[in-house]
């Protein structure tokens, strides 16, 4: 089969796979995580303030004695909400204003790109808290507000991908024998470019994890006591010297996920990446 | 090259414009009164009308947004709501220690990016590279405000080591320095990590060229081929794709400074945000864009340095 080759090249990059492994330890994590947290994630315990790890609390409690595995467990789920809400929106949005503007060309690219060339200079922490600083927080803002900072890098991407397209020949017979441009772009210029979309968005789930996670830490994100990554990290920013791991843990399953989405989505670009099957063949 | 500046500095022009469109617009539609701030709970309704009307925001939204603008045009960014102060001034004061920070991040993070890049080239699929590959990953994966906490739970607290946070004083000084190492490295390593990827598959693309194997068989010394002919051929895309990652550089920043307490324009970003500052935050937006707009322009400028067939125009 067609695809053979491209499983093929991702078997072959071990981290790669390591990293595939990863990410869908994480996606069971969200769906199961909540079932099997051994305690309530968000009901204070003041007989357990601030204890080390140990057999019953694998990651320690913080100082209103929850215990912080369940919350990191509970948080998988809202990393998961982030991670896939912003890049299903920004994918949307940026696919289509990309092709719309690399296949239309003229005027609709010129709008499109000057806005892109806008966002694109505004350091994107510095626009995400201005909006969700302002409109104060809550998951639905942060996706919102997500994506508003990052759908230009996407629209840029695909607006690329949609010029080469477009000169291709058949693209000039298509249109020969009267078809739509509604007709031509679903069929022929989104079927073409979306791989590399795909690509690409693999690589944008990392990022959304991180940023939100950030943003949450800055205290402009989801709010406390939600378990949400970010916000345990900070909670335990004043309690460096008394109780490490209330910071550490869900800091480092943080890095964990993110790494394995990076590994994953590196193999998948190579796996997708013709030059690269050029180069082994040379 | 000339008419290029020229043309390049003019097209800041709507750029910034646009920022500021973007940042105001974004401001003023955010539910959330500032009014209510100033005044705080207990003010009765009529004061809290008095004070919009003093600070304009009575106003329809259009025409609060044309008299923004027409100061905006005459340099005039407002005062700060919280303090009365220019907030144009209370940014400026705070320019030089965000730059500090950023600058020794980049050129910390250019550095290990370049070694580490051209090594893993130079001895392409041995066990350094795979590291090096390996390395560069990890680092990219590291949400910077958890490695400050780390590095500040590892150097400071633990082994009493370096100062945890603050500005320790100038750049020349031990102090200074000392209060910059952590901040400095929390910055620069995930960015380093993205940059050594670049340069090795940009050195390896280089290695393949005709005109290094002509070097090489004329007899030239490895180091050699590599310094002079591999590197500067191959610093293009690198120059391209660290200009692309300046305004994550800034906005890492704003994290960095949050997390060591470093009194720079990042934490009076967040600070303002959290008293519903609008002059202050628009005016740390603008200076913020600015930079990034100056940088990418240097950048370009840079290119034709770099490669010399590239002509501005």
């Amino acid at each position: 089969m067609w695809w053979r080759i491209w499983i093929q090249a991702f078997r072959k990059n071990r981290l790669a796979v390591v990293g595939a492994v990863i990410v869908i330890l994480f996606l069971l994590l969200a769906i199961v995580g909540p079932y099997i947290a051994p305690f309530d994630p968000l009901k204070p315990n003041y007989r357990e303030l601030l204890k080390p790890p140990s057999m019953e609390h694998l990651m320690g409690t913080d100082r209103m004695g929850r215990d912080i595995f369940s919350r990191v467990l509970y948080g998988s789920r809202f990393a998961f909400y982030i991670g896939f809400g912003v890049v299903v929106f920004e994918g949307v949005v940026g696919i289509s204003l990309g092709i719309m503007a690399g296949y239309f060309g003229g005027v609709v690219d010129s709008v499109v790109m000057r806005f892109v060339d806008v966002m694109l200079s505004i350091p994107a922490l510095v626009l995400a808290i201005v909006i969700a600083g302002t409109s104060g927080g809550g998951l639905f803002t942060i996706i919102i507000t997500m994506v508003i900072v990052s759908w230009a890098h996407f629209a840029r991407l695909m607006r690329g991908q949609a010029l080469q397209e477009r000169e291709r020949d058949y693209i000039e017979a298509a249109r020969a024998i009267g078809a739509s441009h509604w007709h031509i772009i679903k069929r022929h210029i989104l079927p073409n470019t979306i791989s590399i979309g795909i690509v690409f968005s693999t690589l944008e789930i990392p990022w959304a994890l991180m940023f939100s996670a950030a943003l949450s830490y800055l205290g402009i994100g989801v709010k406390p006591p939600t378990p949400e990554w970010g916000t345990i990290i900070a909670s335990g920013r004043d309690f460096l010297d008394s109780a490490w791991w209330i910071a550490t843990f869900p800091g480092l399953v943080l890095m964990l996920v993110v790494l394995g989405f990076n590994f994953m989505g590196d193999g998948l670009r190579d796996a997708f990446d013709p030059k690269q099957y050029a180069k082994r063949e040379r | 090259m000339l008419t290029y500046l020229v043309r390049r500095t003019l097209l800041m022009i709507p750029i910034l414009i646009g920022v500021a469109t973007v940042v105001f617009f974004s401001m003023r539609l955010a539910p959330g009164d500032p009014v209510r701030m100033i005044a705080g709970p207990l003010a009765s309704e009529q004061r809290l009308d008095e004070i919009r009307q003093e600070l304009g925001l009575d106003r329809p939204i259009l025409v609060q947004y044309g008299i923004w603008f027409r100061n905006l045009l005459r340099g005039e960014l407002g005062h700060s709501i919280a303090s009365g102060v220019s907030a144009l001034h209370l940014v400026a004061v705070r320019i030089t220690a965000t730059l500090e920070l950023t600058v020794s991040a980049f050129i910390l993070s250019l550095f290990i990016a370049l070694a580490a890049g051209i090594t893993a080239a130079v001895y392409q699929a041995s066990f350094y590279d795979n590291l090096v590959t390996f390395g560069a990953l990890f680092w990219l994966s590291m949400p910077s405000f958890w490695l400050g906490l780390m590095f500040m739970f590892l150097l400071s607290v633990r082994i009493p080591f370096l100062p945890i946070s603050g500005r320790g004083g100038a750049i020349w000084t031990w102090q200074g320095i000392q209060h910059l190492i952590l901040p400095a490295l929390t910055l620069g390593l995930p960015g380093a990590g993205a940059t050594a990827r670049i340069v090795r598959s940009s050195v390896l693309d280089t290695l393949s060229q005709d005109y290094v194997r002509t070097a090489r068989s004329k007899g030239l010394a490895e180091r050699v081929v590599v310094l002079k002919h591999v590197l500067r051929n191959s610093l293009i895309p690198v120059i391209t794709m660290t200009a692309l990652r300046l305004p994550w550089l800034f906005g890492g920043a704003v994290i960095v400074e949050t997390v060591f307490a470093w009194p720079g324009m990042g934490r009076l970003l967040t600070a303002a945000i959290f008293n519903r500052d609008y002059p202050v935050v628009q005016a740390a937006a603008l200076i913020y864009t600015a930079i990034v707009v100056l940088a990418n322009y240097a950048a370009d400028v840079l290119y034709s340095v770099a490669d010399p067939r590239i002509r501005l125009q």
